[in-house]
């Protein structure tokens, strides 16, 4: 509950930052699967998942981020732990939270995410979003790369996802933002946020 | 200039009855207040009715049918949830009956990026308008409000010789994919000239539009540059009256029927294998000298084109569907003069008849001018060489009309045949 409450509060922050008046729900909710792109069936939890809409941002090398909509179909919850790819040394989940300076900023999320059975969970820019880091290789619009999102039992499922240009999301990664590490006032470290000029990533 | 494509290509979806017959209930559903967007747009015209009593220009006649009586009732446009179908043998946008507004983007192919780069683009493209066709967001949608209703949005592709070149496939381009014979009419500007890449987006929801043509630009971001933008309009497809030219003729008379289609649009076996079922588009910016064709009265502008300007019939008949007499004299005169516009255009067997799709433009006027206006003279067939170039050569040496007209643009594109579902554009040429 409480962790909930924190999301709501940073999701009103990111909307009142970016100075526009519509920032609407999610508008991917209506699952629609993306011809370029797939996720193969996997066991256990990952048997459950089901990925659509899943881009990375293009980059040509260093920091980048995936985003998509998981949906769990079964009737047990599923936990994400972590994700991987051969075109990253170093992959994170992350989230967005309010800095005790009042700052938006992004981080790991220990312990990943839990779905609910018969939930849906959106990572986007400004929000969730699994984070590449360490990206040796451009990753060029219109082509695909996949990642494996691997899940508490063990499980995992292979995501295929399209490369894509996108202003946004420029991905910075702070760690230990929310203990006030970051003293950028504003909203310099949330991806998606505008005029973020900490770290590179384009 | 002519009138109404017979379409046939593919059926509009989230309309109940794709038939004529439902087309005709567009007015009917409007004046009911109800079911509105679940109107279905039949295959066989870009108007309710033909030409009717709509096309003499009587305000009382022109309102029949359509929306304008009905404002506030709040129920939706009947087009805007209509969507045409992405996936086919043919794109869609070119038998498609065409939709109010259309914008014609051309790019250049950042030297260097070869065949991966076209390749990526077309993806790429394959995606976005495969879902803003259905009125959905492309993904990472800076503005994904604006993708909705679908509002028949159509994304049509196609590649000028250049493309190919960069591709090192010029190899495989068919001979006619290149500009045009020069024409004595012409006065081209390289502004408005040739291109890599096209996409032709149509959509009766300009806001729709805008947003399809900025999401295409997006993805092209790094790939491809833009080298023209020219933007159009004609009638809503729920108009009831002929589409028009800003000189006030009825254009788009003269079209293959359905089952013309594969003899003079689609291509065959006789052309390259990766555009079986494409086509080629020409594209003609054609400016028009609105100010000194005032001077004329409306009796030398008929003589001129050959046509009644009110209804649109031939000089011989008195409907604007009724075929020429070009043989019929008056006291010994040819009734559709030696110089006028229909004679000329006119062809006779379907593998020589091109698909017309034009557009106005409308732009801002240079000091001292009233108009800066013209035709997006937009038209596919299988061969622009076989097909336009005759056609035109006989306009250039003829046509009375020149005088008053000037191509401006021009331009040819080699137009994909549609993807098949999970495939993407031009994958039989790019892999």
């Amino acid at each position: 509950m409480h962790t909930h409450t924190i999301r709501a509060v940073t999701a009103l922050a990111a909307c009142l930052a970016l100075g526009l008046g519509a920032c609407s729900a999610s508008t991917a909710t209506t699952a629609t699967s993306t011809p370029a792109a797939s996720a193969a069936k996997g066991s256990g939890q990952a048997a459950s998942v089901t990925i659509s809409d899943p881009w990375v941002k293009a980059v040509d090398t260093g920091m980048t981020g995936a985003f998509f909509v998981l949906k769990n179909t079964g009737s047990t919850p599923v936990h994400v732990v972590s994700a991987s790819s051969p075109v990253s040394p170093m992959m994170q989940l992350h989230e967005t939270v309010m800095s005790t300076s009042g700052a938006m900023a992004m981080q790991e999320k220990k312990g990943g995410f839990t779905i609910a059975a018969g939930g849906s969970h959106e990572f986007k820019p400004g929000g969730d979003h699994v984070m590449f880091m360490g990206v040796n290789a451009a990753l060029k619009s219109g082509t695909t790369l996949t990642f494996t999102l691997a899940f508490e039992d063990g499980s995992s499922l292979p995501v295929t996802a399209e490369v894509r240009t996108f202003t946004g999301a420029k991905e910075t990664y702070v760690p230990g933002a929310t203990t006030g590490a970051h003293s950028m006032p504003g909203m310099t470290d949330a991806p998606g946020m505008p005029g973020m000029t900490t770290g590179s990533h384009g | 200039m002519d009138k109404h494509p017979q379409s046939g290509g593919s059926a509009e979806a989230s309309s109940a009855e794709p038939s004529r017959r439902s087309f005709l209930g567009v007015g009917a559903a409007l004046a009911g207040g109800a079911g509105a967007g679940l109107v279905g747009y039949g295959l066989g015209s870009t108007r309710a009715v033909a030409p009717a009593a709509g096309d003499v220009g009587s305000p009382a006649g022109t309102a029949t049918g359509d929306a304008a009586p009905h404002l506030g009732d709040g129920g939706p446009a009947p087009w805007a949830a209509s969507v045409v179908p992405f996936n086919g043998p043919h794109q869609a946008g070119i038998s498609t009956p065409p939709q109010a507004h259309a914008t014609f983007v051309a790019l250049t192919l950042v030297p260097g990026v070869g065949k991966d780069g076209l390749r990526r683009l077309l993806r790429l493209w394959t995606n976005d308008a495969g879902r803003l066709q259905r009125g959905i967001p492309v993904l990472g949608d800076p503005q994904p409000d604006l993708a909705s209703p679908p509002s028949r949005l159509t994304i049509t592709v196609g590649l000028g010789r250049g493309a190919l070149v960069e591709a090192g496939l010029a190899d495989r381009a068919p001979s006619w994919l290149a500009p045009l014979p020069a024409f004595s009419v012409d006065r081209l500007e390289p502004r408005w000239a040739d291109g890599d890449v096209l996409a032709q987006v149509c959509a009766e929801d300009p806001i729709v539009l805008a947003h399809a043509v900025r999401a295409l630009l997006l993805s092209a971001t790094g790939i491809a540059t833009l080298h023209w933008m020219q933007r159009g309009f004609r009638r809503p497809v729920t108009s009831t009256s002929a589409m028009r030219n800003l000189m006030g003729q009825v254009d788009g008379t003269v079209q293959p029927s359905e089952t013309e289609l594969d003899q003079a649009v689609w291509i065959g076996p006789e052309g390259p294998d990766w555009l079986h079922g494409g086509t080629s588009l020409v594209l003609r910016r054609i400016r028009m000298d609105l100010d000194t064709w005032d001077s004329l009265d409306p009796q030398a502008k008929e003589q001129v084109i050959g046509r009644r300007m009110t209804s649109g019939a031939p000089l011989t008949g008195t409907q604007e569907t009724d075929v020429p007499d070009l043989a019929a004299t008056n006291a010994g005169l040819p009734v559709i003069p030696e110089f006028a516009h229909i004679r000329h255009a006119a062809v006779t067997s379907a593998s020589q008849k091109i698909l017309r799709r034009p557009y106005n433009f409308d732009d801002t006027p240079a000091a001292g001018t009233s108009a800066e206006a013209g035709l997006l003279f937009v038209a596919f067939q299988r061969d622009p060489v076989g097909q336009f170039v005759p056609m035109q050569e006989r306009l250039a040496a003829h046509d009375l009309l020149n005088f008053w007209t000037t191509p401006i643009g021009s331009a040819v594109f080699a137009i994909l045949p549609g993807p098949a579902e999970g495939e993407s554009l031009g994958q039989a040429l790019l892999g």
